[in-house]
């Protein structure tokens, strides 16, 4: 290995973990969730209500105590199940066999928009 | 490019092989996209011994052929994408000879994930997706390390008698 290898490595690893300390410093509880299927808005959920949202066939979530998570899909990998409960804004469990996605977002409107279809 | 037909059989093989070996430990870590890569360390050994025209029509194959036999067609693209950029950094950074093996396959890895993440986004139409981006990209580093130091190995032992 080389001395470059080196800065390259530490180089990346330091942007890695400075992007995810920002991430978890910014963190702020949310208070709705956009559920998007296939690039379209599929709804908006209070996260203070307590439900359970199926998303087509293949998706169910539930919001409980503030929280919500994937609780059942037809996916292979379910890894979106396997994430489990986000709640804080930013964070977003994605389906993408089933091209899903569950996003949190606060009081504030969201810096990225969903990219125009 | 010398053709032949019977090393790129084997080749293809191995690579295949590696894919499969892979998918064999699944990693803990629930992000989409999260693999360890060792594939790549066939795509970098044939970059290596070979150069960039083999290693992207190996490349490519396998990742087809993969997604036929391994049944998930639909997770062909991802790893096209990812594939094809991870493959063109390392080809870039192969020439420049700025970095050894192993910085070649981190930046590898890393582009690998990027590559996948930048596919997904385009897929679900949400740009929000970058929320994973930390991971992966330290994912990507420490796959790549991992696999860079295996080539390095693989390559001391067999460079000499490669076609190049």
């Amino acid at each position: 290995m080389r001395k470059k290898d080196f800065l390259l490595i530490g180089g990346l690893l330091f942007l890695g973990i400075m992007a995810f300390i920002f991430q978890h410093i910014w963190k702020e509880n949310g208070t709705k969730v956009r559920v998007s299927k296939n690039g379209e808005t599929y709804g908006m959920y209070s996260l203070k209500e307590d439900q359970e949202i199926s998303v087509g066939e293949g998706n169910r979530l539930m919001i409980q105590g503030g929280e919500v998570w994937m609780e059942w899909a037809d996916c292979p990998d379910k890894l979106c199940v396997h994430q489990g409960a986000i709640s804080h804004t930013g964070e977003i469990i994605v389906c993408l066999p089933n091209k899903v996605t569950v996003q949190v977002e606060g009081e504030n409107a969201p810096e990225l928009d969903d990219v125009a279809g | 490019m010398k053709r032949n037909e019977a090393l790129y059989g084997v080749l293809i093989t191995l690579a295949l092989m590696a894919s499969y070996v892979e998918s064999l430990f699944p990693v803990p870590i629930p992000v989409p996209g999260i693999k360890l890569g060792l594939a790549n360390a066939v795509t970098m050994a044939v970059l290596y011994l070979f150069g960039a025209g083999p290693a992207f029509f190996v490349s490519c194959i396998r990742i087809v052929v993969s997604g036929f036999l391994f049944g998930n067609v639909f997770a062909i693209i991802y790893s096209l994408g990812g594939g094809l950029l991870s493959l063109g950094v390392m080809c870039i950074l192969h020439r420049m000879n700025a970095f050894s093996v192993v910085g070649v396959s981190v930046a590898g890895g890393v582009a690998h994930n990027m590559g996948q993440l930048i596919v997904a986004c385009l897929v679900v139409q949400n740009g929000n997706l970058f929320y994973y981006f930390p991971v992966l990209l330290v994912a990507g580093v420490i796959t790549g390390l991992v696999i860079g130091l295996v080539d390095q190995e693989i390559l001391k032992r067999i460079s000499g008698k490669g076609n190049r």
